[in-house]
This record gives structure tokens, sequence and C-alpha cells, in this order.
């Protein structure tokens, strides 16, 4: 396994809290979200629409714009350093060096007026200072790594000449340029048909080991997060609500809103039973609810009445694996019952 | 109520040799070059009461298709006959009285219902327009249909923006079921919403299936939503319908060697049946429909692909179940 906790801590992010200020007021995206992530691994987030994942992802990299955005607290450490004190320059060595990013939509992400080649290309000249013939020879490798046929061919062409599918792998190559030690993959197969999607998570995967690097996966699709993570953290209203192994969260969910995902979602293999929808709605970031943020739409809730007025901190419920439940050892014990 | 109509024919909607063609027009003059046939000669009976699910990837045709077949979209030729009546080729105003009966949802709930009506307003307009109903006599009936869908009726007089995504979803629900159709085509109903909100409208189909005995078209590229809620499958490639039959058959047996890279591709969320699951990974991307490959439209990217492929196009062949397939070299039964 390698959700191995022995492993190197690549990044740490502690107790950050990010909030937008709007004409409505101060929505709080991000409440006090606390995880690591560890060389080697893949790390999935998942949640839904407003969970605040995105955002804990953009803040990283320093992609937030602020105002509107505004870090109210935490920190993120990349090894010894604190990336939210970190200069211009700095990030900017950071960003595509260190850390890279993959994004879900890859026409906005590359740029049409310049070639394929010259984009990744970019990133060896600026990081490693390569002559342009020389970056152009990485262009071709790594546009070769990823599974696009004919390198050094395709390489002189602009994004429109690309499908959807080699547009993401085009965009996986620029981030691969300079071997980052972490990727940052915001649902970097959300728009792709379901045959690409695979082709492009086997790519990620083989280039994960090929340059030895550890992803952070972001995405509300738990099939993809079962078929490639190691570890994975659920997000609800901008905070974590369980981590673990995927074994653990998917096998011995804990929390009551992991719960209520797994059953949300059919499977293609047809063992899922009837579907039983979460009740209610996603709070609105603006107004979150008393204590447990998710207090009005869970099905446990008749247990007790300090999930209306406490916020559960997120504890252990066996090693590795921790759920900001009051009552997760009851929630689990019940989804055994239910399950068996 | 429909008591004093005629039980409904067996076969609700029959399509034959639906073929939907787009002009290609190029350079500045707009002029038309070529011809693409984003669904090619297909044939489907959708019966009373069942859905079938038409799943595909972007680009198949499988929503043309769904237009095609509610004449949203004339067809270039074929037929399409609906509850026993030829509707390909029918005027805007002879439609209208199937259109009462024949109803679609559309994928985007931000986009399909007008921003200025209120939900009252959006919901009654059917029996406006289709019945001459005043207002106030309308009001008794969309409160009924607000209950049905899982709103609360109080909620009239809002508007779309105050609703979220899967409340948008009920109300686009509930203004295709006011005239009582018989049959809804479903394009990506769910496919714009969160998992969590997906399964209560999936949910709410099924329940307003068994109530009303409705027949659905339901097309989706979440192969896993159909599976649960369809009762046979479609697949499409390219415009063509590739493999068509009961849903177990296709989903635990399937014959087209795209149908099976294709159930293949979605992976499960189960971490242990997703260890043990094999992948059969396509190469290449699909091609373009405007110069689709000869004979077997999926020959370019399938494993199984030989010289007969490419020089004769395979033909839909069914056996008694109602299973077929348009494969020369079908995977194993």
């Amino acid at each position: 396994m390698s959700g191995d906790i022995n492993k190197d801590v690549l990044l740490s992010i502690e107790d950050l809290a990010i909030s937008f200020d709007t004409e409505d007021g101060e929505v709080r995206a991000v409440n006090g979200v606390s995880f690591e992530v560890r060389a080697g691994e893949v790390f999935a987030v998942v949640g839904e629409s407003g969970s605040g994942k995105s955002v804990t992802a953009m803040s990283i990299l320093g992609l937030l714009p602020a105002p509107p955005a505004r870090i109210r607290g935490g920190r993120i450490m990349w090894g010894t350093e604190n990336l939210l004190d970190a200069t211009d320059h700095r990030m900017r060595e950071v960003r595509g060096g260190e850390i890279a990013m993959i994004f879900q939509d890859p026409l906005t992400a590359l740029n049409p007026v310049h070639t394929i080649g010259r984009q990744i290309g970019e990133m060896v000249r600026l990081h490693r200072g390569m002559s342009q013939q020389a970056a152009k020879q990485h262009a071709i490798e790594m546009l070769g790594l990823v599974g696009i046929p004919q390198p050094a061919q395709r390489v002189d062409m602009y994004p429109h000449e690309f499908s959807g599918g080699m547009r993401q792998r085009a965009m996986i190559a620029m981030a691969i340029a300079c071997r980052p030690r972490l990727l940052i993959a915001d649902e970097p197969t959300t728009a792709l048909d379901v045959t690409v999607q695979a082709q492009v998570l086997e790519v990620l995967i083989g280039i994960k080991d090929e340059i030895d690097s550890a992803i952070m996966l972001i995405t509300h699709d738990l099939g993809v997060v079962a078929g490639i993570a190691d570890r994975v953290m659920v997000m609800y209203a901008g905070r974590p609500v369980e981590t673990g192994t995927v074994d653990q969260v998917f096998d011995r969910s804990s929390h009551p809103y992991t719960i209520g995902l797994m059953d949300s979602v059919p499977a293609v293999d047809g063992e899922q039973g009837e579907l039983r929808p979460i009740g209610g709605q996603p709070p609105s970031m603006l107004r979150l609810p008393a204590g447990c943020s998710f207090h009005p739409r869970c099905r446990f809730m008749h247990l007790a009445s300090d999930c209306q007025s406490v916020v559960p901190s997120l504890d252990q419920v066996e090693p590795g694996h921790f759920a900001a439940c009051h009552y997760s050892t009851e929630v689990s014990l019940t989804r055994t019952a239910e399950r068996a | 109520m429909s008591w004093d109509r005629p039980p409904p024919p067996q076969d609700l909607l029959v399509a034959t040799d639906v073929v939907k063609e787009f002009d290609v027009r190029a350079g500045v003059l707009q002029r038309v070059t070529g011809h693409v046939q984003a669904v090619s000669n297909i044939n489907l009976t959708v019966h009373s009461g069942e859905t079938l699910g038409i799943v595909g990837e972007s680009g198949c045709g499988k929503s043309t298709l769904g237009r095609v077949l509610m004449n949203l979209l004339p067809a270039t030729s074929g037929s399409v006959r609906f509850e026993g009546r030829e509707i390909a080729g029918l005027r805007e105003r002879d439609m209208r009285p199937i259109r009462a009966r024949l109803q679609i949802v559309f994928q985007d709930p931000y986009a399909s219902l007008n921003p200025r009506m209120c939900i009252g307003e959006i919901v009654g307009e059917p029996f406006l327009v289709h019945r001459g109903m005043n207002a106030a006599a309308a009001r008794p009936e969309i409160a009924r249909l607000m209950e049905t869908v899982g709103l609360s009726p109080e909620h009239t007089s809002r508007y779309p923006h105050e609703f979220s995504g899967g409340q948008r979803q009920r109300i686009g629900i509930a203004r295709a079921l006011a005239l009582d159709p018989s049959m809804l085509i479903l394009d990506e109903p769910v496919s714009a919403l969160d998992v969590s909100i997906q399964a209560g409208i999936v949910n709410l189909l099924m329940e307003l299936q068994r109530e009303r005995s409705l027949s659905y078209l339901f097309i989706a590229h979440d192969l896993s939503v159909v599976r649960h809620i369809a009762h046979r499958v479609g697949v499409m490639y390219l415009g063509k319908l590739v493999e068509i039959g009961p849903k177990e058959q296709i989903f635990s047996a399937p014959r087209h060697p795209y149908t099976r890279a294709l159930l293949s591709a979605v992976p499960v969320p189960d971490p242990t049946r997703e260890r043990a699951r094999r992948r059969i990974v396509l190469v290449g991307d699909v091609p373009s429909p405007i110069d689709p490959p000869s004979g077997c439209r999926f020959r370019t990217r399938c494993w199984k692909a030989t010289e007969v492929c490419a020089t004769h196009e395979p033909v839909l062949v069914g056996d008694e179940s109602g299973h077929a397939f348009a494969c020369h070299h079908p995977e194993p039964a």
C-alpha cells in the first residue's frame, strides 16, 4: 500500500481558512482544512460543488485572486517553507517547477496563439534556462511520454488542432515538463468522454511513477477515486469530514455525508442497490448552519442535539482514518449493519 | 385524466431508418461543402411503460436522435411513428396535439427555464397554451404538479434563479408532465447535477414511471445511471446504433467490442471491486463524423478489426431476446 504513514510528507496544509468578500457578505469557502500529501501517493479530494476543494487547491499555488479572496489563517507548508509567506519570485519558481497544476478545461489553460511545443518548452526555458532548441526536443519527449502519437510532428501544432483528449495530454505534458514533485489535478477528466478518461488516467498514473511525483487529485467522481487514489479526503461546506485510505473511507465510512455520497451513486457493474439521495440542499456558504454544517441533511441526526451547536473535530476512528462526526462510531456500526 | 382514452399501443414509438444530416459549411461564403450524418439509419422501438437508455460518447448523435424522434429537428429521411401515427415531417401546427403526449426534459435546467417567468407560469403554460385554461383554472393543476415532483406549491411565485439545480430540474419535469404525456425524452437529465442531488431526480423519474406507466427515452453518457434506470439499452457510435438489447445482456454480456470497451472504462465506486476489473483502453479518439471510416465506423479503434471491417459495413442483427449488434467479430456470448 502506498498510503504508508512513514513516507515523506511533501505538502502539509495546517488549519487553512479562506474567505471571499462578496456583495452579499463574506463567503467562508474553506474553514479549517488540514491534510498532508506524501511523496509518491495519489491523494484525492472529493466533494460536491461549493465544498471548497478547488479553492484549497488554487490556494496552494497562490492562484486565488485577492481581493476578493482572503486567507484568514493557516499555513501551507512545502517542506520547511510556508508558501503563504513566499515572495512572488519564489512562487514563480514553485509554480510549474516544483508543483504543477492540471486543470479541467485544457482550452482555457493552453494559449491558442502559440504552438503546443512552444508552450511546453516555455516551462523548461523559464525554469531550467534551456535553449530554444533543447526546449523543443524536451517538448517532443514529453509529448511522447503522455502518449501522443507522432510527437515530432505534433509539437508544431496549435491547441485547436488537437482533440479534447490530446489537449488534456498536452496540458499534462506541460505540467510534467519540469518534473515537479507534486501534480495538482483539478477534475482532470471531467470534461472527457469515458474511454478518453481511461486513457488520460492511465497516462497520469504512468507519469507519476515515471517522474516519481505525488498527485493531489480533485474530483467529484467516486469511481475515479476508487480506481487510482491511495488516500482520500471528503470535503463538505469548506471542511474535511472524513479522511483515510480509500479502503478505510469506502469500506468503513464513518461520516454520514460520506455514506450519503456512496449511496447516491449507481455502479456500472450493477452492484449498487436502491439509490438513497441525501435530503435537502447544500448550505449557503454565506450562512453556514451552526454546529456540524451537515446536520440539517443528516439522516443520523436524531442521535443527538450537540450536532446543532458544536462543530465536530476531525478525530481518529482507526489508525490513519479520521472522521468529523460526534457519533462516528455509531454511524459506522449502523452502516456496517445496513450493508450486511 | 386518461381513463377515456384507448389503451396505448404496445409499441409506443417506432423509428425506422431514421437519418439526420447536417450541412457542412466552409469558407468566407459559408458554402455547403458536404454533409455530416449525425444520425445514420437508426431503427428502434420504445415499448409502452419502459425506459430505453441511449448511451454513447460526445458526438455520437444521441442528443440529435432525441430531438429528431420528437420532431424538434426534422428528419432527413426515415419514419417515426408515435402512438401509431407518423410524426416525421409533420408541420408544427399538426405536432401540437402530439407534443402534449411526447415531451422532452433537457440537460441544463439553468438554460431551459425562462428566467423572467415565475415557476407557476412555467409549469402552468402548457395548460394555457394547449388546454385554453385561464390562470385561475390552472392554479390547482399547477399545485398538484409541484407536489408530484416534490416541490412546495407555495413556491409557485418564485423565479428560477431562486432554486437550486436539482429543484430546477424538478420544475422542468413538472412542466413536461403537465399535459399527461405517455412518453418523455430525457436528454442527460441528471448530468449537470451534483451526485447527491442526481439520486433524488433518478428516484423521482422511476417513481413517476411506476405511477403513470410513462415511457422514457433516457439519453445519457453516464452508463452507471443508465444501468440503474433503463430496461433496455442502445449504444451509439458515430451516428450508428451498434448494439441494443435488454439491460442485463448489454451490461453483463455485451457483444459489440465498443460496448465492452465503453463499459470497462467506467470506474466502479468501490476500491475492492475496482481493483479486480480489467480495463480495455481504446487507442485514439473518435474520428470526425464528417469523414467517417469506411465499413464499420468503429474499426479504427477496434482491437479486433480485420480487412472485412473496412470493406463491409456490419448490419445490426438480433436474436429472439431482442439483443442485436452490428459487428463482424462479436464478443463471445
